[in-house]
C-alpha cells in the first residue's frame, strides 16, 4: 500500500517516473483498505442487534413451549367404580351420593388403608372433581347402575406432577408435597397399570377452577371471542367509516387537522388509561355490568380504532387517482365514486389492517383488569352480559398461583393464545400478499 | 356498463342527468358526507371524552391534598387512614424503567434497522423483518409471565454469572470493536511509512490486552453481586427494552427508507463507502424521524402494565443507591392496576381519585411526546421533500 518510497509502471507515462510528490490518489487507496475494514465492521453491528433479538425470541418461545407442552396431557387413575342401585336412586340420579361411590372405589383398591387419617390422604391422590365427572357420565348412560365398569379419573395435581417427573421423589419428605405413603400408593397403581397419561381434554372443554387438574380455558376462548365480537361490531364500521371520510371528503382545514392529530394522540394513549376510562364511564357513569364482554369489547374499540384507521387510510391512499378520475369521468357522483370502485379496491387491506388490529385486541391485558375482568369466573359465559374472563387475563390470573400445576397449565394458554395471534397475523400477511395489486 | 350504450340506446336514459337525478345526488352526498364526518369527528371526540373523564376524577383528588405531597413525598400509603400518597417514588420507578429500556432497546433498534433498511441482502432481510414483528405481536401478560415466572427466578439464583456473560457477550464484541477502531485511527496519520503495520500490529496488541483484562475485571466484579430479588428494575428494563424494540425498528426503519435513492447515489458516486454513506449521509438526513421513533418506543415503555405490575416488585421506594437497577421499584402503570381492585370499593375517596390522578400523568406526558414526535416527522418530511 505504501508506495510512495517505490518505483511503480503508471499508466499514461512511457517508462517509470520517480514520484516526488504524493498524489490523491494514493491517499485515497491508502486510506481504501481501512475503509473497507470499517465497512465489514458496520454490518456486524447491525448482524448483532438482530441476532440478539432473534435470540431472545428463541429463549422466550422454547421456555413457554417446554414448560408448557405437558399440561396438554394429564395423568388419569383408572378405578373400578361399581355403581350399586342401592346407591344411586334411579328417580333423582343428579342427587346421588357420586363422591361416596368414588371414595368406595377408592378403598376397595387399598383394603389395607383403614384409618381416618390415611383415608384422606389416600382421597387426596384423586382429583375432586372425580365425583361431578362420574355423575355427567351416569346421567347421560343411565343404563350403567348396577353395573362395575372400568372408570378413568383425573389424578390430582400432585400426582400429575410426580407423574410428569416436575416434582421430584429425591427430596427430603416434609419438602415433599406427597408423603413416603401417598408415593407407595402411587407405585401401587404404577405397578397395576392403572396410571396413564391421557390427552387433556379438560382443559379445553372447562372453565376456570381452584384446581389445577380441572382447570381449563374454554370460558376464557369463549369470553375473548364475545369480546373480540363487540369490538369488531363497532370498530370495523367506525374505523373505515372514519378513513373513508379523512381520506376522501375531507377538506384540508383546522378541523381535519384536528381530527387527524387525535387519532395519533388516541395510538398513544397508554393502554391502562383506556381500562380508568372504562371504569369511570362505562361502569360508574353508566352502570353497565361488571366484568363482561359487553364492556370489555366497548373498551378494546377504542383501542383498536387508531390501528384500524391508519391501515384503512394506507389501503384508500394505495388506490390510484386514475380510478377516482375514471368514475367520475362517467358521470358517477363522488358518493357512488367511493363506494362502488375505491371502497371495494381498498377492502383486503382495511380488512388486514382489522385483523391485526383485533389481534392487538385479544392480546391485551391491562385495561380489561380494570373493568373486573379479574373475578375468578367458572362458569363458561353464554352471551355479552355474562360475566367473563378473556383469554390474557386468564394467563394472568393463572400466572400468580402457586401451584406447579398452573405453571404449566399457564405456559400452555399462552401457546394457545399465541397460536391465535400468529393465526390471524398470518391470515393477514397472506390477504395482504393475495389481494395487494401493484399499479 | 359500457356495452350498456352500445346495446343500441334502450336504456340511454340511465345515463341522462335529469335535475332530479342531480338533486338526489346532492342530498345523498349531504347526508353521507355529513355521516362520515360525524364518525370521523367521534374519534376525535374520544380523545377529548379520555381527558375529561380521567380529569374529572383526578381533579378531586388535588383538591383534597394538593399538588406538594404527591410530587415530593415518597411515603405511599393509601390504604391508612388517613391514606399517605407520596407518588415520588412511583414516577422515579417510571422513570428508571423507562430509562433502562431506552438504554437496551435504542441502540439495538437503531442499529437493526440500519441493517434492514441498508446493509442485509434481501434473501436474510425477509426472515428477519418477521422476526422483529413476532415480538410486537406476542402479548404483554406473556411477557410478564416470561419476567415472572422464568427470567425472575434465573436472575436470583444466577444473578452473578448471568450478569458477567451478559457483559462478556453484549460489552466483549463493542469493546474489541472499539480496539480495533482506536488502534485504526491511532496509526491512521501520514506519519509511521512502511512499519506501519507493525505498528498497528502492536498498538491493537496492547489495547487488546488491556480490553480483555477490562472486560474480565467488569465480569469479575459482576460474579460477585447477589441479587436479593429477581423481580427487579434490571428484569423489567430488559423485558420492556425488547417491547419496545419493534417500534423503534419500524420506525426509524420507514424513516430510512424515506431518504430518497439520490441521497445514496449521489454519496456512492462522490466514493463514500456504503458505511460511510449510511453514518454521513442517510443517518443525518434520517435523524429526526429516528428521534420520533425512539420518543415512540419510550412511550410503549412508560405505558407498558402487565410486565411491570407481575415482576417489578412493586415496592414503592426510591433504590439505594438511585440507580441501583438491581432493587424492586413501582411503576405508575403497576400502581393503577394493583390499586384498583381496591380502590374502587371506595369511590370517591383519595383512594380512588389518586390513581387518576396518575392516569392523568401519563395522558399528559404520552399526548405531549405524540405531538412532539409527530412534529418531528412531519419536519423530516418537508425537509426531504426540498420545501
Amino acid at each position: 500500500m505504501s508506495s510512495q518510497k517505490e518505483q511503480r509502471p503508471v499508466a499514461g507515462n512511457r517508462g517509470y517516473i520517480r514520484q516526488k510528490k504524493e498524489r490523491t490518489i494514493d491517499i485515497v487507496s491508502r486510506r481504501l483498505a481501512q475503509r473497507y475494514r470499517k465497512e465489514k465492521r458496520f454490518k456486524l453491528y447491525g448482524l448483532f442487534s438482530i441476532i440478539l433479538s432473534t435470540v431472545f425470541l428463541a429463549v422466550l418461545l422454547t421456555s413457554i413451549v417446554s414448560n408448557g407442552y405437558s399440561a396438554f396431557f394429564q395423568t388419569y387413575i383408572k378405578l373400578d367404580v361399581t355403581l350399586e342401585s342401592t346407591m344411586l336412586d334411579r328417580e333423582n340420579l343428579g342427587k346421588s351420593d357420586f363422591q361416596g361411590i368414588i371414595k368406595q372405589s377408592i378403598t376397595k383398591l387399598y383394603p389395607e388403608v383403614a384409618d381416618r387419617k390415611s383415608k384422606r390422604e389416600l382421597y387426596a391422590l384423586f382429583s375432586s372433581g372425580a365425583a361431578f365427572q362420574l355423575r355427567e357420565t351416569v346421567m347421560k348412560n343411565p343404563g350403567l347402575v348396577g353395573k362395575t365398569i372400568p372408570y378413568w379419573v383425573p389424578a390430582d395435581d400432585d400426582v400429575d406432577m410426580l407423574m410428569k417427573g416436575h416434582s421430584k421423589r429425591g427430596v427430603p419428605e416434609n419438602e415433599r408435597r406427597l408423603d413416603d405413603r401417598q408415593l407407595g400408593w402411587i407405585d401401587k397403581l404404577v405397578d397395576q397399570n392403572r396410571i396413564e397419561k391421557k390427552f387433556n381434554v379438560t382443559f379445553f372443554t372447562a372453565g376456570d377452577s381452584r384446581e389445577p387438574e380441572l382447570a381449563g380455558i374454554w370460558g376464557a376462548v369463549k369470553g375473548s371471542f364475545f369480546t373480540l365480537l363487540v369490538t369488531l361490531a363497532l370498530s370495523f364500521p367506525i374505523g373505515i367509516a372514519a378513513a373513508v371520510y379523512l381520506e376522501e371528503f375531507a377538506p384540508k382545514n383546522l378541523a381535519t387537522d384536528f381530527i387527524e392529530v387525535n387519532i395519533n394522540n388516541l395510538a398513544a394513549v397508554p393502554s391502562i388509561v383506556f381500562g380508568l376510562l372504562g371504569l369511570a364511564v362505562f361502569l360508574n357513569f353508566f352502570g353497565m355490568p361488571r366484568s363482561t364482554s359487553l364492556v370489555g369489547g366497548l373498551v378494546l374499540m377504542l383501542m383498536t380504532l387508531p390501528t384500524i384507521i391508519i391501515a384503512s387510510r394506507a389501503a384508500l391512499k394505495a388506490v390510484p387517482p386514475s380510478i377516482r378520475e375514471a368514475a367520475l369521468g362517467v358521470g358517477s357522483s363522488k358518493m357512488q365514486m367511493v363506494s362502488n370502485h375505491v371502497l371495494p379496491l381498498a377492502l383486503p387491506g382495511m380488512l388486514t389492517g382489522t385483523i391485526i388490529g383485533m389481534a392487538q385486541a385479544l392480546g391485551e391485558t391491562a385495561p380489561l383488569l380494570m373493568i373486573g375482568m379479574v373475578a375468578f369466573i367458572v362458569d363458561i359465559p353464554g352471551g355479552f352480559t355474562d360475566p367473563a374472563a378473556v383469554m390474557p387475563v386468564q394467563i394472568y390470573l393463572w400466572a400468580d398461583s402457586p401451584e406447579r400445576a398452573f405453571l404449566e397449565r399457564t405456559s400452555a394458554a399462552i401457546m394457545v393464545l399465541l397460536a391465535f395471534l400468529i393465526m390471524m397475523n398470518a391470515v393477514a400477511v397472506i390477504m395482504r400478499r393475495r389481494f395487494e395489486k401493484r399499479w | 356498463m359500457a356495452e350498456a350504450t352500445l346495446d343500441g340506446g334502450k336504456k340511454s336514459d340511465a345515463f341522462v342527468l335529469t335535475p332530479e337525478k342531480l338533486r338526489r345526488q346532492r342530498i345523498a352526498r349531504f347526508f353521507g358526507e355529513g355521516f362520515l364526518l360525524l364518525v370521523a369527528s367521534f374519534v376525535a371526540i374520544v380523545v377529548l371524552f379520555i381527558f375529561y373523564f380521567v380529569a374529572v376524577d383526578a381533579i378531586p383528588f388535588f383538591q383534597q391534598r394538593g399538588f406538594v405531597e404527591f410530587f415530593s413525598s415518597t411515603n405511599w400509603y393509601p390504604a391508612d387512614e388517613p391514606g399517605e400518597f407520596g407518588a415520588l417514588a412511583i414516577i422515579y420507578g417510571s422513570g428508571m424503567v423507562t430509562i433502562g429500556s431506552a438504554l437496551i432497546a435504542v441502540p439495538l433498534g437503531i442499529s437493526a434497522a440500519i441493517c434492514l433498511s441498508d446493509v442485509l441482502p434481501f434473501s436474510i432481510r425477509q426472515y428477519a423483518k418477521p422476526v422483529i414483528e413476532m415480538l410486537a405481536a406476542i402479548p404483554s401478560v406473556a411477557y410478564g409471565f416470561f419476567a415472572l415466572v422464568i427470567f425472575a427466578p434465573l436472575l436470583q439464583n444466577y444473578g452473578g454469572p448471568i450478569l458477567m456473560w451478559a457483559w462478556w457477550l453484549i460489552a466483549g464484541p463493542f469493546v474489541i470493536l472499539a480496539v480495533i477502531v482506536v488502534s485504526d485511527l491511532l496509526t491512521s496519520g501520514d506519519k509511521g511509512g512502511a512499519n506501519r503495520e507493525t505498528m498497528r500490529f502492536i498498538v491493537t496488541a496492547v489495547l487488546g490486552v488491556l480490553a480483555v483484562l477490562f472486560l474480565y475485571w467488569v465480569g469479575k466484579t459482576l460474579n460477585a453481586i447477589q441479587i436479593l430479588s429477581g423481580t427487579n428494575a434490571l428484569n423489567v428494563s430488559l423485558i420492556l427494552s425488547f417491547m419496545a424494540l419493534p417500534t423503534i425498528v419500524s420506525v426509524s426503519e420507514d424513516s430510512l427508507q424515506a431518504v430518497g435513492r439520490e441521497l445514496r447515489e449521489g454519496s456512492y458516486a462522490l466514493g463514500a463507502t456504503r458505511a460511510e454513506t449510511i453514518v454521513k449521509t442517510v443517518l443525518p438526513a434520517a435523524s429526526s424521524g429516528i428521534l420520533a421513533a425512539v420518543i415512540l418506543g419510550i412511550m410503549r415503555a412508560i405505558g407498558e402494565t402487565m410486565v411491570v405490575w407481575m415482576a417489578s416488585g412493586n415496592s414503592s421506594h426510591i433504590p439505594d443507591p438511585w440507580y441501583n437497577y438491581l432493587d424492586s421499584i413501582r411503576t405508575l402503570t403497576a400502581t393503577i392496576a394493583g390499586d384498583m381492585g381496591e380502590a374502587d370499593q371506595v369511590t370517591g375517596s383519595a383512594r380512588y381519585h389518586v390513581l387518576f390522578a396518575m392516569g392523568l400523568l401519563l395522558l399528559v406526558f404520552s399526548f405531549i411526546s405524540n405531538l412532539v414526535s409527530e412534529r418531528i416527522v412531519v419536519r423530516q418530511r418537508k425537509i426531504l421533500a426540498g420545501e
